[in-house]
């Protein structure tokens, strides 16, 4: 909002040498943000796109800090923070007497409200002599100072008074309407406003109705019908008060917002109908000698707002501030700012004025608010709190993601990518992927981005094609939450789960191998660390595009399947680009929210052997088609006093070995808690593991001790 | 073989050793030298191996004049051996043309966290060092969690300054991580103090200073007597940690339903510190955290007493944090996955060694 400088000093006796740009520094920091301040000189361009003739300060104040202050959306309202803040008088604003206006010689003009919630008050007065004719210069001046284009006197002085007391009035002919009824209009009916468009009416849309023809959309624009005309001599001039939510549901509903509407969207004061027309009067008499009022204030104002009152401890203001305020300040504040204060046991008691009373003043918070803003929030020092010391069990997510990222980022050279919460559907037609049934967005930010994620895969691979020319071998990592479960659920945290998504790639097309046993490596140690249990992985069908049947697997943890790993298969890499089919690459998703709860429990550590152990090296036969996966178990089943360990070391395939055939090479440690192993020891437990890998049909080769 | 033939041999080997060892030019040399005269094999050491043939009654003596000759020739082996191993320490400083430390080391496995996530790790760190919690809360919300709870009813204009992704299913996606304060007052009650690091979303357009997508950083705080004094020193407290100086603050007025009074905290312009540039609108002023304090209804909301407790709360946009920390200009680069944009250039260039 524009405010002029040259408009406030009809209000306040601000100096002549006014630093105006200290002011706006101040009046940003008690006040509201001023955004920008500029020196109006004859012959700059106004607000208004047209020439300055009068010299002028714009304060240019951002319209979203002053949303809940009604009381600002005018110049007196603005003029009486000024005066509190310089701590100089507001003078009042001229007006006509009320006694003038209650001249019981006149008729009233019958106002109907249907429901007062909609429409508090309603007030009006008919007058005559008003002609169409420029306004006077200054006025026509200060409207293009802050952004108005003056286009005759009467509309004119009605956006004059809205800028001035931020109270929105309108004209309507007062030949053609004499009457007021306020009421809700019917659904799917049409009205033509007074910019010439038909509109079709919202349900809801409260209209002011004369003899019950809708000439105006309260609160938004008249109607083209009972617009004033040069012709017009008669005119009913309106000054209202309306419910906000009632005008600002209609108002968006038209997609049709106006500098009317936008005001009493922020909770008018419904004392300002009254003041309006006076204000009015005064102006317009100025303008206007042969005006005269054809009717009384009509005044329809079926339940009065009571002053609205609040307690007001001392004690509390400063210390919920955190500094001593002596309530001969709070009263000084206050008192500027128009608040009324009278003494109470408890303190003071405060009445609200009525402009700051319809939503902005409700609590003794908001006052400590006027008097902290006041005081000056850069006078308040600082005090580090004094706390009560609680423990908060760690919050088991956030660990485990964050450890998560600190181990595949920090030491297994993963790079953390972060992608959008919803798929684009252009990505996954290329992809060949149809998620199916998915949470989607009533207002996504395209077309093609209305479904929520269900797996971070796709997200990544876009990554790996985007890097893949500066950086062809990578490794990427992401963390974020994912929407699986489309089924309507009451709880908010059912319906998404939190996914560690991981892909390495390598130039070069054989590299699938060791890409995946790297990963797969790189996975049992983040499982080892944070959850104490290395994984298992058992092979899987594909059934998703990046996974490669052949090489694909479930990731398990105990009984629960925590996740899939597979190679990204060829036809995939070229639906991606041609390019990246040279490429090897490796994807795998885990579902973190699923082990949020998995305790980790502390590994027991294992006493220094105290004799001497000793490994030996079995080198077996095995059909190839049998899975290390699935011999674990079969090896496991042997059990021997001295055994401390059993591991794989090598698995070799080709070479001279029979075909279908392939050598493990299996590792055995020894050793006896209580003395030395002995030869005879050695021979005793080759025999029995000899005779165990015979019954599972693996063919010794060759057995080598290590010497010791 | 009798004594007189012995000391002969014997005189002849030291003789031999006298003359040879002078010519020794290196350890290897010596080696195989000490090998042919006092190795087992050597001629002293065939000597010595003899001594059980010889008559019992030589023996002593025999033994005594051998192992006298044996320990004269090893101490000149030795005597040798060291001035060789000397001469080679020598020769090897000499040869050694020095390292060039400045040359880079080879980085195998680089990686790194995104800057938005390393700026959350710093900010959680400071606040772990002041006992708050670390929270987390869902990305779908409620309209009663994101809205109601927060004293923003349905009508409310608030909601305009929010613009808001909603849900076919009747839930959205949060607009700010304030939710989890009347989620995290269910779960503890008071006193409580969390953080609750987190991805909001907002319908706007995206554009080089705009995101629909961006990390804020929520901050709760609820004890007996917490006052606006507090709020200022751990807001002052902690622009001070991510900074690593002082900031200079200022706090302004600022209209948030949830909070009471509400602030908008500004900081000193990194860029011009402070004079006025393009960066700050010429105000020398940045806009970096809304605050305020915890308004009563909210606390109702969440099942706290505001006669007995008062808290404050904050909004710390880490997303415009990072930016500002790692000179990042285009807030499109964060969600790009543009390795380029996100992590520095050597980290990424080691990658080529």
């Amino acid at each position: 909002m524009f405010v002029s400088l040259h408009w406030l000093r009809d209000f306040i006796d601000l100096p002549s040498d006014l630093d105006v740009h200290e002011l706006a520094q101040r009046f940003t920091t008690t006040c509201a943000e001023v955004e920008e301040v500029r020196h109006l000189q004859p012959g700059d361009t106004t607000p208004a796109e047209m020439a300055c003739v009068v010299e002028d300060w714009i304060i240019e104040i951002d319209n979203k800090s002053i949303t809940h202050r009604p009381d600002l959306w005018g110049h007196y309202g603005i003029a009486r923070e000024v005066a509190a803040l310089l701590q100089l008088p507001l003078k009042p604003l001229p007006i006509i007497s009320p006694t003038e206006l209650a001249d019981e010689q006149l008729p009233l003009i019958p106002i109907t409200i249907d429901d007062p919630q909609a429409c508090p008050r309603y007030t009006g007065i008919l007058l005559s002599g008003v002609r169409s004719q420029p306004s006077p210069a200054l006025m026509q001046c200060r409207l293009s100072h802050v952004g108005m284009r003056p286009i005759n006197a009467l509309v004119d002085l009605t956006n004059y008074i809205m800028a001035e007391i931020g109270q929105p009035m309108h004209a309507f002919d007062g030949d053609r309407v004499q009457q007021i009824e306020v009421g809700f209009a019917q659904a799917g009916a049409t009205f033509y406003t007074l910019d010439g468009q038909q509109r079709r009416l919202p349900a809801g849309a409260l209209m002011i109705q004369s003899g019950r023809k809708p000439v105006a959309l309260a609160g938004i624009m008249g109607g083209l019908e009972s617009e004033v005309t040069s012709t017009t001599d008669k005119l009913l001039l309106e000054s209202a008060n309306f419910d906000p939510a009632t005008i600002r549901r209609c108002a968006t509903a038209l997609g049709h917002r106006t500098e009317a509407s936008a005001r009493f969207e922020k909770a008018l004061d419904p004392a300002w109908t009254v003041l309006g027309i006076a204000r009015f009067l005064q102006l317009a008499r100025q303008q206007f000698p042969d005006l005269q009022l054809c009717s009384q204030l009509s005044d329809c104002y079926p339940h009065p707002a009571e002053p609205r009152t609040i307690v007001l401890r001392p004690d509390y203001v400063s210390r919920f501030i955190g500094r001593n305020i002596s309530l001969n300040q709070i009263m000084e504040i206050l008192q500027a700012l128009e608040f009324k204060l009278e003494d109470h046991d408890e303190g003071v008691r405060v009445q609200v004025p009525g402009f700051r009373a319809t939503k902005d003043i409700r609590i003794e918070e908001d006052l400590i608010e006027e008097i902290a803003r006041f005081v000056g929030y850069n006078n308040i020092d600082p005090i580090l709190p004094q706390a009560t010391i609680r423990h908060f069990p760690v919050n088991r997510q956030q660990r485990l993601e964050k450890r998560t990222l600190q181990l595949f980022c920090g030491t297994e050279g993963f790079f953390e990518v972060q992608d959008y919460l919803w798929y684009h559907r252009s990505w996954l037609a290329q992809l060949g992927y149809d998620p199916g049934d998915s949470v989607t967005l009533r207002n996504p930010a395209a077309a093609d981005q209305d479904a929520l994620r269900k797996s971070v895969i796709p997200g990544l691979l876009a990554a790996a094609q985007l890097n893949r020319r500066e950086l062809p071998n990578l490794q990427l990592c992401t963390i974020g939450t994912v929407f699986p479960n489309t089924q309507t659920s009451t709880q908010a945290t059912d319906l998404q789960e939190r996914h560690l998504g991981l892909l390495a790639m390598r130039r070069g097309k054989k590299a699938d191998d060791v890409l995946l046993v790297d990963l797969k490596n790189s996975l049992s140690k983040w499982a080892l660390e944070l959850i104490g249990l290395a994984p298992g992985y058992a092979p899987a069908a594909a059934h998703l595009p990046w996974e490669n049947g052949r090489r694909c697997a479930e990731i398990r943890l105990t009984d629960q399947i925590i996740g899939r790993l597979a190679t990204v298969p060829l036809e995939l890499r070229r639906r991606i680009d041609e390019h990246f089919t040279a490429w090897s690459v490796v994807v795998a998703e885990l579902n973190l929210s699923a082990l949020v709860d998995v305790v980790r429990t502390e590994n027991r550590l294992p006493a220094i052997p105290q004799f001497p152990e000793v490994e030996l090296d079995f080198s077996v036969l095995a059909a190839a088609g049998r899975s290390w996966l699935s011999l674990t178990p079969q090896l496991a089943e042997f059990r021997h006093p001295l055994l401390r360990r059993l591991m794989l070391v090598d698995s070799y395939q080709g070479g001279n070995l029979p075909p279908g055939m392939r050598s493990l090479l299996l590792r055995v440690r020894l050793g006896n808690p209580r003395r030395t192993l002995v030869e005879d020891d050695l021979r005793e437990f080759r025999t029995a593991f000899e005779q165990h890998l015979q019954q599972l049909q693996l063919t010794l080769r060759s057995v080598k001790d290590d010497g010791v | 073989m009798n004594m007189d033939e012995l000391q002969k041999i014997i005189d002849d080997i030291r003789a031999e050793v006298r003359e040879q060892i002078a010519q020794l030019g290196s350890l290897e040399e010596l080696k195989q030298f000490e090998a042919r005269i006092t190795g087992k094999k050597g001629r002293l050491g065939e000597l010595l191996s003899s001594i059980g043939k010889v008559a019992k009654e030589q023996r002593a003596a025999l033994g005594g004049l051998l192992n006298s000759a044996k320990q004269e020739v090893q101490s000149g082996i030795d005597e040798m051996r060291e001035r060789l191993q000397q001469a080679e320490h020598h020769a090897e400083q000499q040869a050694d043309v020095g390292l060039d430390l400045t040359l880079p080391g080879r980085v195998l496995r680089p990686g790194g966290v995104h800057p938005v996530t390393a700026v959350q790790w710093e900010v959680e760190a400071i606040f772990e060092r002041l006992g708050f919690t670390i929270e987390a809360g869902p990305e779908l919300e409620s309209d009663h969690y994101n809205f109601e709870a927060l004293n923003i009813p349905a009508w409310h204009p608030a909601r305009d300054m929010q613009d808001t992704f909603w849900l076919t299913n009747g839930y959205l996606l949060r607009t700010h991580t304030s939710p989890v304060q009347v989620r995290s007052m269910e779960k503890f009650g008071p006193p409580l103090r969390c953080i609750v690091p987190g991805r909001c979303f907002r319908y706007e357009t995206i554009d080089a200073s705009h995101e629909n997508t961006f990390f804020q950083c929520e901050g709760l705080m609820i004890d007996r007597g917490i006052s606006v004094a507090n709020l200022i020193a751990v807001m002052k407290l902690l622009l001070r940690e991510v900074f690593h100086r002082d900031v200079r603050i200022r706090l302004r007025p600022g209209y948030f339903p949830f909070v009471e009074p509400g602030f908008e905290l500004d900081m000193n312009c990194a860029i011009c510190n402070g004079s006025g540039c393009p960066t700050c609108k010429r105000s020398g002023w940045v806009e970096i955290m809304p605050c305020g304090m915890v308004h009563p209804n909210v606390l109702r909301h969440g099942g706290i007493d505001p006669a007995e407790w008062t808290g404050f709360a904050f909004g710390l946009g880490l997303t415009r944090l990072a930016m500002m920390k790692y000179g990042i200009s285009d807030i499109r680069v964060m969600n790009s996955g543009d390795l380029r944009g996100l992590q520095p250039y050597e980290r990424l260039g080691s990658f080529a060694l």
